[in-house]
């Protein structure tokens, strides 16, 4: 099976691909934070959040139609949050924008803020996997001095993951070819169960090749990070103006 | 059920990392322990195997099918510590690369799906399986204590969303907490079920295969009858329908009580101040324009569960008297034929589904 398509886009050479992945990293975890913190009544501190996303996603050239396919596999985890809000809440209120005034249910504003909220946090986490690449953003955690255990762990599920979805497939063609597709639903039921069993047994004992492996090649314990990583001159400057830029907005949202 | 960034507060989902991190780190240790040298090619085989493993569909009626969520599966072979290990891996990678769940609800959905279903799960499985003289140990016991452990792991960590939600202060005024607490386990019941069963069918197939993986190795046939298997699901759907009738039963409960006064506090603070001159911009308005109120009399009209639209009936509910269960046989008995119901209609759904896939495939040979 193949990698998913942030993999072959962070390999283009964009000017969020060349920043460190540290400073990538760092920056999205604080712009989260600040886009989960814009209150639920004001849509309009959203917009001063928007921006640095709009800079990201043209300094990474991430393709329209990949963002907006990406979110629209998120969107079953918010359309409830969407939609009770604008179904069960009322209550009038008047949004003041430059002179014009216009009636809202409390419930709409809502609606609007939730969509918001969640298009520029999916977004920051898509446009971070597109610009940087899974092994560089676990080569990131491991310097920036997370449980080493941990980011080891990440990066070999991450290593072998397309390697027993292959292998899954295998099986089900597989069964598919032997049964027609035309089981009993008892039988669909343990071969299924089979499937995964032997599944798990598999996985054991090629990590226990996989081990061996390693011990050959010298392994001591500690995943080497083969990427030299050295923060440049722009990535001090990124992290600090991203930095001052979010505390505005975050001091915007509690004055 | 992975939660997103937008449901939770920042301090809820800060609280909940801590607490999902600390534990992690306790786990770490362990499970070094545990499995000596060999423990990252293993843990990181058996996170992509929880991948891969929901690529394997169980058909569960006509053309809905459910699929093995591992929690429980790992923590019953290789212990609840490795489990939860394995499980954060696979949940950092599903919210980074995948898009499932917020990076902020990360320590939520942690603490959700893989702490709480293995631990529980783990300890359900125990209960019904002991420690010791596995050799005496029944099929029946055994399929017991994993269907167990699959629908209290799943079906706990379900009903911790509407908490963490209803912590958040996030609740809309409209949805009451026990109505979406009762929503989640009642469809998670299910969920739940066909994570047990898969469980037990799966751990049967191991025994077969390598009974020496098995901590004890416990006597099984591999065989439990067709009817203990859709008798367990049938109780499981009972409950369900037990759990459906408290949804007609709108009183608050003790948690959602509290949130109720904090929030009637925010909104007497809210109300005093005049917004609109902090740079604000929203105010509230007594006067409903007319759209507002013809829009209001639209949606109480269509409204399915009238109940429930607190804001226009918000008296209702205070004149009530503060009872904790207002439960009685009747809603029980509704509740009972709801879930019997939408079963027929998801199993009627189904059939016609496969009926018109497998008409579609003959019809292109």
């Amino acid at each position: 099976m193949k990698q998913p398509q942030s993999e072959t886009l962070a390999l283009r050479p964009t000017a969020l691909a060349n920043l460190d992945p540290r400073t990538k990293l760092v920056l999205t975890l604080m712009y989260t934070l600040a886009v989960v913190s814009v209150p639920f009544d004001e849509p309009l501190l959203l917009f001063p959040l928007a921006v640095p996303f709009a800079l990201a996603v043209g300094a990474g050239d991430v393709p329209w139609g990949y963002l907006v396919r990406r979110l629209l596999l998120g969107v079953p985890f918010v359309i409830l949050i969407v939609l009770f809000p604008l179904l069960f809440q009322r209550d009038p209120v008047t949004v003041r924008l430059a002179g014009l005034e216009v009636h809202l249910s409390q419930g709409a504003v809502r609606s609007m803020v939730v969509s918001g909220k969640f298009v520029l946090a999916f977004g920051a986490v898509i446009v971070l996997t597109a610009t940087t690449g899974f092994a560089k953003i676990c080569d990131a955690m491991a310097r920036l001095k997370l449980p080493s255990v941990f980011v080891a762990a990440v990066a070999m599920v991450w290593r072998y993951l397309f390697v027993l979805l292959d292998e899954v497939q295998r099986m089900r063609r597989a069964r598919a070819g032997r049964s027609c597709a035309r089981m009993s639903l008892r039988l669909a039921w343990t071969s299924s169960a089979a499937i995964v069993g032997s599944l798990f047994l598999r996985a054991l004992s090629r990590s226990e090749r996989v081990h061996g492996a390693m011990l050959a090649r010298g392994f001591t314990g500690e995943m080497p990070t083969p990427l030299p990583l050295r923060m440049k001159g722009i990535d001090w400057a990124v992290i600090v103006a991203g930095h001052v830029y979010l505390g505005g907005c975050l001091s915007l949202m509690w004055s | 059920m992975h939660m997103g960034n937008e449901v939770l507060s920042p301090s809820v989902a800060l609280g909940f990392s801590v607490a999902s991190v600390s534990a992690l780190a306790v786990c770490a240790k362990q499970a070094q322990r545990k499995l000596e040298g060999r423990q990252l090619p293993l843990m990181g085989m058996m996170g992509a195997l929880v991948f891969a493993a929901q690529m394997v569909n169980f058909q569960i009626l006509g053309g809905s099918s459910g699929h093995l969520g591992g929690g429980a599966l790992l923590a019953i072979v290789l212990g609840p510590e490795v489990a939860v290990f394995v499980m954060s891996a696979v949940l950092f990678i599903q919210a980074v690369v995948f898009n499932d769940g917020g990076l902020l609800a990360l320590g939520t959905n942690i603490f959700n799906m893989g702490i709480l279903p293995a631990f529980l799960g783990y300890g359900c499985f125990r209960l019904f399986v002991g420690r010791e003289a596995f050799e005496a140990q029944s099929a029946g016991r055994v399929y017991l204590g994993c269907f167990v452990a699959g629908l209290l792991g799943v079906t706990a960590g379900a009903a911790m969303v509407p908490i963490q939600v209803g912590l958040s202060g996030l609740l809309q005024d409209g949805v009451s907490l026990s109505w979406f607490l009762a929503t989640m386990t009642w469809v998670h019941l299910i969920i739940g079920a066909v994570e047990g069963v898969v469980t037990f069918l799966v751990v049967a197939y191991l025994y077969h295969a390598r009974a020496d993986l098995l901590p004890g190795g416990p006597k099984l046939t591999g065989r439990v009858s067709v009817s203990a298997v859709l008798a367990s699901l049938g109780v499981a759907a009972l409950v369900a329908g037990c759990v459906i009738s408290m949804l007609a039963s709108g009183l608050p409960d003790g948690l959602e009580y509290v949130l109720g006064v904090e929030a009637a506090d925010n909104a007497e603070t809210g109300e005093g101040t005049d917004r609109s001159a902090g740079g604000r911009l929203i105010v509230r308005e007594p006067a409903e324009s007319s759209l507002m109120a013809r829009t209001s009399a639209f949606q109480e009209r269509i409204a399915v569960l009238p109940d429930y639209t607190h804001p226009a009936t918000g008296d209702a509910e205070e004149e009530q008297p503060e009872r904790l269960f207002q439960w009685d046989s009747f809603q029980a008995i509704s509740g009972v034929t709801g879930s019997a119901l939408t079963l027929l209609l998801a199993f009627a759904i189904g059939r016609l589904l496969s009926r018109r896939a497998k008409a579609a495939a003959e019809a292109t040979g």
